[in-house]
């Protein structure tokens, strides 16, 4: 019933639009783009409610073409997540499976990063809203316990649920511990120096927690070697409580350890810990008995 | 009075002597064995050693005397342990995951635990025992998404990264429902072929579908180290069935249908069954049972 | 290993009806790779086929695919999707319009910055189509029903008359003027 030659393709697109399927030869033309104008709307619009057609259409299509792109597909689906931690690593250079170990230490969770965050920034407002004369005193105090903290919170049976495969795993256990804990103490000596731009200047005073972090960190790890993170991060704790408590004057706001001298023990003891450290390497990698419940 | 242990061949796993201690506690006493390839299941009720056996000889840590000789190697030295590492896999009695990580990513991490640094190497890898275990579908879920018994394939799955020539299973179908058991007992019995298996387990019946050896410790000693059919083979004719419990029974207890069933020695005129492996097993741990213990 | 069961006990190799579109969005929701895979071979060459109609270069459109697929995994829908044509075809519009305006707007950077015109630029006629294809007028027209935008496209892009409109559509002509003048109307106020 149509007039026969005038619009090119109107047989088959009534066909298809009276509710018939598309033809194979119609179908094929789609896929290839080599269907005229005026058939288009028609085929399309059949085509998009047809389910058959639609198969119909992916046995026309060519398979290889497809196969690739869902294997290219495929993979950028299984490709891990990375979070902004991670990738902020991978940009600096890190290799990319160094940064998946040092992303899933469990210390780098928000909840660590954020609490350590809020511990800082109170105590510089409070030291800065203080009357103490050397406000740093009380950063000093707290950031270098920040570090021991994430340290005990990112190894051990309680806080790792994948320690004992880790510990059994060919990577050497003691480069997974300084990894670890090179991303603790990067995040906290970062947070640390924020905060200490809101105290007031007071020259290279703001930065006296530095050393002091770095030292405490490493006693801890080498602590670890031999005994319960937990533990030790708790007797470092104490120790630098201690130590505190005999070198300052918070009266006074003065400290032994913001001298020079106090500074250059600190670093002694840092070199010290390096040094246990690298001699207990090997505790790294085998769970002593005795700290195992059976 | 321990000599070294020696790896016979076929034996690619040699253990003597071995002790551990903690503190006031002697959870292994002089433990020796040898294991070749297949499935070698370590029989024993809770606290009887099997788990510290097993972590020594993971190397997740050192006994306090024996020796140990794994693939020609001896774990106890530093070198060796690496060594071992590297062609050992491990499923610990509570495998822990990264919730929030899917299960490929995951088996990813563990790759690059067990040192696979290049890129497509460890994809290649991690597909591969992903589908070993039939979790490829479901590779892109988070694993705190997963049921029980798909998160013990994930730890079976991390197990087997490498393709390692010795695989040690700490109960790894405990917590799982049946079905789940029967199908992990099939993955287990695939790995069993070209590969020393050591599986840990307190039910029988894990035993009685997949070993070929059994070994069973009850406080820190071997018991038993022989074929299943042999420690069935303890319960012949010492196990009937009666309407009450048998005053002379080493146990009893009641069946699903009603009758009691007894294991000892049975009285004269007892109705006897054929005894199961699980019998025999209640038979050798029982303190008053005079059996001979098969070394 | 052969084909395993699940721990639900579903096994899509062994269903008796293949699963629904929407079954399959579903999966893709509770990330079953297999469901997308499935997904992708049923409408992959469709969109492809649809979007080429649009847009020439091949590898833009396997981009565009990509994404989309990627899209749907990574953000999947919260609430059931019944039409997941239309669906899978607005994500991909979108995305093959986001492609090209940034083409776009990279060769009129260029042209800026080095003052000529550029060899693979599309004359004005082209210009026009294109903006047809994949511009925002475009955009509105596929978000129009399926029928009103057909009769529209044929009448006012083809240039049939309503009669040869409804020849070809097989409805009644009335029908096809309705459907145009509800068409032009949804325009405007798109466009406006």
């Amino acid at each position: 019933m149509t007039r026969a030659g005038d619009h090119r393709g109107d047989l088959r697109v009534a066909a298809a639009r009276r509710g018939d399927h598309v033809t194979a030869e119609v179908l094929r033309e789609y896929v290839e783009g080599h269907l005229p104008a005026a058939a288009l709307a028609g085929v399309e619009g059949h085509v998009d409610g047809c389910p058959e057609c639609r198969e119909e259409l992916a046995r026309l299509s060519p398979p290889a073409r497809y196969e690739r792109l869902w294997s290219t597909i495929d993979e950028i689906l299984d490709e891990p997540r990375r979070g902004p931690a991670e990738r902020a690593l991978i940009w600096c250079g890190v290799s990319p499976e160094t940064a998946r170990l040092v992303a899933a230490t469990p210390a780098l969770r928000r909840s660590w990063t954020i609490a350590a965050g809020l511990v800082l920034f109170t105590a510089a407002l409070v030291a800065r809203l203080s009357p103490l004369d050397s406000p740093s005193l009380l950063l000093l105090a707290i950031s270098p316990m920040l570090p021991v903290l994430g340290v005990a919170v990112s190894f051990g049976r309680r806080f790792d649920p994948t320690y004992e495969i880790t510990l059994v795993a060919p990577v050497h256990g003691l480069r997974l511990a300084l990894l670890r804990t090179a991303a603790v103490l990067g995040v906290a000596a970062g947070l640390a120096a924020a905060a200490s731009l809101v105290l007031p200047r007071s020259g290279p005073a703001t930065l006296a927690w530095l050393l002091p972090m770095l030292a405490l960190t490493l006693v801890t790890l080498a602590m670890t070697a031999r005994v319960d993170p937990v533990v030790a991060a708790a007797v470092t704790g104490v120790g630098w409580l201690a130590l505190l408590l005999a070198t300052t004057h918070f009266a006074g706001g003065r400290s032994l350890l913001l001298t020079t001298a106090g500074q250059a023990v600190v670093s002694v003891v840092a070199v010290a810990a390096a040094v246990g450290l690298a001699l207990a390497r090997r505790r790294f990698d085998q769970q002593p008995t005795a700290v195992l419940t059976p | 009075m321990s000599h070294p242990a020696e790896t016979t061949p076929g034996q690619l796993v040699a253990v003597d002597g071995l002790t551990l201690r903690y503190r006031r506690h002697t959870a292994l006493a002089g433990v020796s064995f040898t294991a070749g390839e297949g499935v070698t299941g370590l029989l024993g009720p809770n606290g009887a050693g099997k788990t510290s056996l097993l972590r020594i000889l993971a190397t997740a840590m050192p006994p306090d005397s024996g020796t140990v000789r794994i693939l020609d190697t001896d774990p106890l030295t530093t070198a060796g342990r690496l060594a071992t590492r590297r062609r050992m896999g491990y499923l610990p009695q509570q495998p822990g995951f990264f919730p929030n990580f899917t299960a490929y990513e995951f088996i990813d991490y563990v790759a690059i635990l067990k040192e696979i640094t290049d890129r497509r190497q460890r994809r290649d890898e991690t597909l591969r025992v992903l589908a070993a275990v039939g979790l490829s579908d479901d590779r892109g879920k988070r694993i705190k998404a997963l049921s029980g018994g798909m998160r013990q394939r994930v730890a079976l799955a991390a197990a087997i990264v490498g393709d390692p020539r010795v695989l040690i299973l700490d109960e790894p179908t405990v917590g799982l429902d049946p079905e789940q058991r029967l199908r992990f007992r099939e993955l287990i019995a695939d790995l069993g072929e070209g590969r020393v298996v050591l599986l840990s387990t307190h039910q029988t019946e894990d035993v009685s579908a997949l070993c070929h050896r059994v070994i069973v410790l009850d406080r820190g000693v071997v018991r038993f180290d022989g074929p299943p059919a042999r420690l069935t083979a303890l319960a012949e004719n010492r196990v009937w069935h009666s309407a009450e419990r048998s005053p002379q029974a080493v146990a009893a207890w009641r069946t699903g249908v009603g009758t009691v069933r007894n294991i000892g020695v049975p009285p004269a005129a007892a109705d006897l069954v054929p005894a199961t492996l699980e019998d025999g097993y209640l038979l050798l741990l029982d303190p008053s049972a005079a059996t001979e213990v098969a070394a | 290993m052969s084909a395993m069961a699940n721990d639900e006990g579903y096994v899509m190799a062994d269903r008796r009806e293949p699963p629904s579109d929407a079954h399959l969005v579903r999966g893709i929701a509770e990330r079953d790779r297999q469901a997308c895979a499935e997904l992708y071979r049923r409408y992959a060459p469709w969109l492809a086929a649809r979007l080429g109609h649009r847009c020439p270069d091949g590898m833009v459109i396997d981009d565009v695919i990509q994404d989309v697929f990627v899209s749907i995994w990574s953000r999947p829908p919260r609430d059931d999707v019944d039409d997941v044509a239309g669906w899978l075809w607005r994500i991909g519009h979108r995305r093959l319009v986001d492609l090209q305006r940034g083409a776009g707007l990279r060769a009129r950077l260029q042209r800026r910055l080095f003052g000529q015109r550029l060899p693979h630029e599309p004359s004005a006629e082209d210009s026009t189509l294109d903006t047809l294809g994949c511009g925002e007028p475009a955009q509105a027209l596929s978000r129009l029903p399926v029928d009103q935008r057909t009769a529209l496209r044929v009448t006012a892009v083809d240039g049939l008359t309503m009669e040869e409109a409804a020849r070809l559509l097989g409805v009644p002509v009335g029908t096809v003027k309705t459907r145009v003048q509800r068409a032009r109307r949804r325009l405007r106020e798109e466009l406006a």
